[in-house]
């Protein structure tokens, strides 16, 4: 009784420290300490059993105590016996008949156990055997210690696959880090890029992903967004999308597609690179870069107009010469037969009204000149605030009532260089077209000035504009704006949203080309139902502005000798009689050359030369040359319609007295004909 | 020594890695007022917390063997650490084990006079085919947890044990003659080496000199030591560290 409650205290002790480890070893070594010490046993050990393939088993003994059991002959012994079932069928024979028992020499005995599905344990005790009974009631103890042994080796892979999943997941971790700094750098490269970058999916058009520069043009967080409808405002795919372009029917991706296009929403042109590419998810998507072109784009604008005005100047420089001739007649004929006829007559109005009208065309032909940059500039100080007040007294009185004129005049002591009769021009133009475009609704036309000044950045918008103090003048309507389409050809020669017959489509031409040879810059901003401004900007100057005293419409005549050279018949014939009404003796020529023969006969005889410039066989410029060549103090006045060769600069440094534009009046002929004999370099036109 | 926290482990160590190739023989140094102090002398000076291990060459034979009889039990340990028993059986282990002396004896323990009664009332775990492992309580705790020289595992089943002079003198020399089996036949023995716990030297008293006589041989020189605790094999058994036993080592030296 007393022997059967030790072995139940025993084996209730060994029952209790089974499976306290996670570890195999130490399991198995505790484990083994308690058997060994409560059963009063030498050595034990744990033999793992494997199946191999091909029908092979193998033993390895996983713990022992002591370390050294191999050394003991009882435990090879008990190995031996193990070990020698070669094949699984043999060795489950074997199993079926454990526990087994020997001995060795009787001084030590083994006992071997199965440990189910694990392997074997093996007991050594010195002396005597363990009892039969003892065996058995160990039968429940080996199962335990075999579901801690295989409980272990679970764990152990598991501690082992954790420990595999930490490495992958450092490595991991490491390389999401590395993508992670990897796309920050990609990200820091691509938003620092001034071009715009977009990535959208092929099927769904969704954007995934946008640069930095991309998202501030458009002012918005991108990704998640459709293209069409972020980009474009469309309500489905664009009917140009170059989706198709980029991929083949087979979805193999194709090269590069360029093309250009001007943004609807932005309005910015932009040249565009698109491309299908493969994303980090495996999806193929479109991938589009696109450089801002809007400057290029004005520059090529420009250039065009530039070579627009520039045809349109050669054909005006052609016409010019002619025209102006054509008008001096018609205008010199007017005035002489104004001299004829009386006040009262009836008739004296009409041929006021061709004088008028002669003088009118010849205006529009200057225009043209100066719209092509073929022509003279008279650039003088003005004082801006003046020219616009004058502009704006003239306007309230050709513009209709339902049109209020407001100003602001933010300027005082303001000078610029320019042409007071082209700024008049030019306000005129402006409001005038705004004035017809508020006809039918009314509205308000403000005018305003102010000074400002352009830094390097912001005179960059201008290209003809650099870092200076400006002359700002706005001239702003609330007339129905201008469509989008017509505001880039506003400028444009004989462009116009006019009816047939109301307009010639100059105007504004010729308000660009003004402000251009000003050396300013004009610039409209409008939108439909919200009204146009146009902007201006005059450098200002440091100079105090010139006050032009203005001469009655008079006469001067003279006594002196003249000679006259014109090509055209018509115009000698009447500056001849022009000249002679008032006063000089006149010889007339429409041959250079013979002209300068008879200057070499008689060189003493003329008082002055006037001459045309554009003359066959021989110019103004040359014909002048050679008289001086004769006489070196002979005054030369060149008169002529147009020339390309000659201004008044070229004539003042050639030594010509004078320079007159046809058509002159007789006023101004005769003027200048006083002013050269008298010493004065003039000029007329 | 006794009083290491990590024994258990460190005997079973020695045990695993030397094996059955040798016998062994020793015991715990220390102070008997259970006060950890450097004690061991060594070529690097003196040391606690520390074992000293020898190798002699030679056939040796070891008996071990305490004379120590079940009074009460068993009694399960419910929960322990390590030295300090706290319950058994669910209880108090203090309340369990003074019922018990108090039972048997009439004596009443207290903790502040704990080992004066104590001494004679070792416990012992119980151990298959050898006598039980006796451990010696030395302290009652104020938890009522009691305080042993060794461990005492969790799940451990331990009886509560006495004894009287005539059984510790005659263990002493069953001990004796358990050397003398256990040794070579052809060994030529050449001292006794002798390893009394000292608790037993305190139970004793005066006859403890009768222990030593049972132990005494004319042909062979004696030593020993009185030690806390001892460690031994017995025959070819598993080491073990006993309290309150005598271990007799029959060495031949080369």
């Amino acid at each position: 009784m007393i022997k059967h409650s030790l072995q139940i205290q025993v084996l209730y002790e060994i029952a209790m420290s089974i499976g306290n480890e996670t570890n195999l070893f130490d399991m198995l070594q505790n484990s083994l300490s308690v058997l060994l010490r409560n059963l009063n046993c030498s050595a034990g050990a744990v033999i793992e059993y494997e199946k191999k393939k091909m029908n092979g088993c193998s033993i390895t003994p996983i713990a022992t105590i002591p370390r050294n059991i191999d050394n003991l002959p009882v435990y090879q012994s008990a190995l031996r016996k193990i070990s020698s079932q070669l094949s699984s069928s043999e060795m489950a024979e074997f199993i079926k008949k454990l526990p087994d028992t020997g001995t060795v020499k009787n001084q030590f005995y083994y006992l071997i156990m199965e440990l189910p599905g694990f392997g074997f344990l093996i007991l050594i005790k010195a002396n005597t055997p363990l009892e039969q009974q003892m065996i058995y009631s160990l039968k429940p103890i080996a199962e335990k210690l075999s579901g801690a042994c295989i409980a272990c080796r679970q764990n152990e892979k598991t501690a082992q696959l954790v420990e595999e999943l930490k490495i992958e997941n450092t490595e991991r971790r490491k390389a999401e880090d590395a993508l992670k700094k990897s796309y920050e750098l990609f990200k820091t490269v691509l938003d620092s890029i001034d071009a715009t970058i977009y990535v959208s999916d092929m099927n769904t058009y969704e954007i995934i992903f946008a640069n930095q520069h991309m998202k501030n043009c458009f002012d918005h967080e991108l990704e998640g967004e459709i293209c069409y409808r972020i980009f474009r405002n469309e309500r489905q795919p664009c009917a140009h999308c170059t989706n198709s372009k980029l991929i083949n029917k087979a979805g193999n991706i194709l090269g590069v597609y360029t093309w250009e296009d001007q943004n609807p929403i932005t309005r910015k042109w932009y040249l565009n690179f698109d491309r299908a590419i493969n994303w980090i998810d495996g999806r193929t998507v479109r991938l589009q870069i696109a450089t801002d072109i809007t400057r290029l784009k004005d520059l090529e604008g420009e250039l065009r107009h530039s070579h627009k005005m520039e045809s349109i100047g050669t054909l005006a420089g052609g016409i010019a010469h002619d025209f102006n001739n054509i008008l001096f007649m018609i205008s010199g004929n007017a005035e002489l037969l104004l001299e004829d006829i009386p006040k009262w007559e009836p008739t004296y109005k009409s041929v006021e009204e061709i004088k008028s009208a002669s003088m009118r065309a010849a205006g529009i032909v200057k225009q043209l000149l100066n719209f092509s940059r073929k022509t003279d500039q008279n650039l003088i100080p003005v004082d801006a605030l003046n020219v616009i007040e004058d502009s704006l007294n003239f306007l309230r009185s050709s513009i209709p009532s339902t049109i209020e004129v407001q100003k602001k005049l933010l300027i005082s002591n303001t000078t610029i260089l320019a042409d007071p009769v082209q700024i008049n021009q030019v306000l005129m133009n402006i409001c005038t077209n705004a004035s017809q475009a508020m006809e039918e609704t009314g509205g308000v036309l403000r005018i305003e000035a102010k000074i400002i000044k352009l830094d390097n950045s912001s005179a960059e918008k201008y290209l003809e504009l650099k870092e200076d103090v400006y002359l700002n003048i706005e001239i702003i309507d609330s007339g129905p704006g201008i469509a989008p389409e017509a505001i880039d050809k506003i400028f444009d020669p004989y462009f116009t949203t006019k009816e047939f017959g109301k307009g010639s489509g100059m105007g504004l031409a010729v308000v660009h080309g003004i402000i251009k040879n000003h050396k300013g810059s004009i610039t409209v901003n409008s939108q439909i139902g919200e009204g146009t401004t146009f902007t201006i900007l005059l450098p200002l100057i440091d100079e105090k502005p010139h006050i032009e005293i203005k001469e009655a419409d008079q006469q001067f005549g003279g006594l002196e000798s003249i000679l006259f050279v014109d090509d055209e018949a018509s115009i000698v014939d009447m500056s001849s009689r022009m000249l002679i009404k008032n006063g000089y003796k006149v010889t007339t020529r429409t041959d250079p050359v013979e002209a300068l023969e008879l200057f070499r006969s008689i060189p003493g005889s003329f008082d002055l030369v006037i001459t045309d410039m554009t003359m066959p066989q021989m110019t103004g410029v040359k014909l002048s040359e050679k008289l001086m060549e004769i006489r070196s103090d002979i005054p030369v006045i060149i008169c002529t319609g147009h020339s390309s060769l000659i201004d008044e600069e070229k004539a003042k440094n050639l030594g010509i007295a004078g320079y007159i534009m046809k058509p002159v009046s007789m006023s101004n002929l005769t003027r200048s004909i006083r002013d050269v004999i008298d010493n004065k370099f003039c000029t007329d036109f | 020594m006794g009083l290491q926290i990590e024994l258990a482990l460190y005997i079973s160590s020695i045990f695993t890695v030397f094996g059955l190739e040798n016998n062994y023989i020793g015991g715990g140094a220390g102070s008997l007022n259970m006060v950890s102090k450097p004690c061991l002398f060594s070529n690097e000076g003196l040391l606690m917390d520390h074992g000293i291990i020898v190798f002699f060459e030679g056939r040796s034979g070891i008996g071990v063997n305490h004379g120590w009889k079940s009074v009460s039990g068993p009694y399960r340990v419910t929960s322990s650490d390590h030295n300090i028993i706290k319950t058994l059986d669910w209880k108090p282990a203090f309340d369990v084990y003074s019922n018990v002396i108090q039972n048997h004896s009439g004596q009443k323990i207290t903790k502040d006079q704990f080992f004066d009664i104590a001494k004679a009332y070792p416990l012992g775990i119980a151990k298959l085919g050898a006598e039980r492992v006796v451990r010696d309580p030395i302290k009652a705790l104020d938890d009522d947890s009691i305080m042993c020289v060794g461990e005492v595992m969790e799940g451990t089943f331990v009886d509560i044990l006495n004894g009287d002079a005539k059984s510790l003198i005659a263990a002493a020399g069953n001990a004796k003659k358990i050397s003398l089996q256990a040794i070579n036949d052809h060994a030529k023995p050449s001292i006794i080496l002798f390893i009394d716990c000292i608790s037993r030297v305190l139970f004793l008293e005066d006859k403890f000199k009768y222990e030593i006589n049972e132990v005494w041989s004319n042909d062979l020189p004696l030593v020993g030591a009185c030690t806390i605790g001892e460690i031994a094999n017995s025959g070819s058994d598993y080491l073990e560290f006993y309290n309150k036993t005598s271990v007799v080592g029959i060495i031949e030296s080369k």
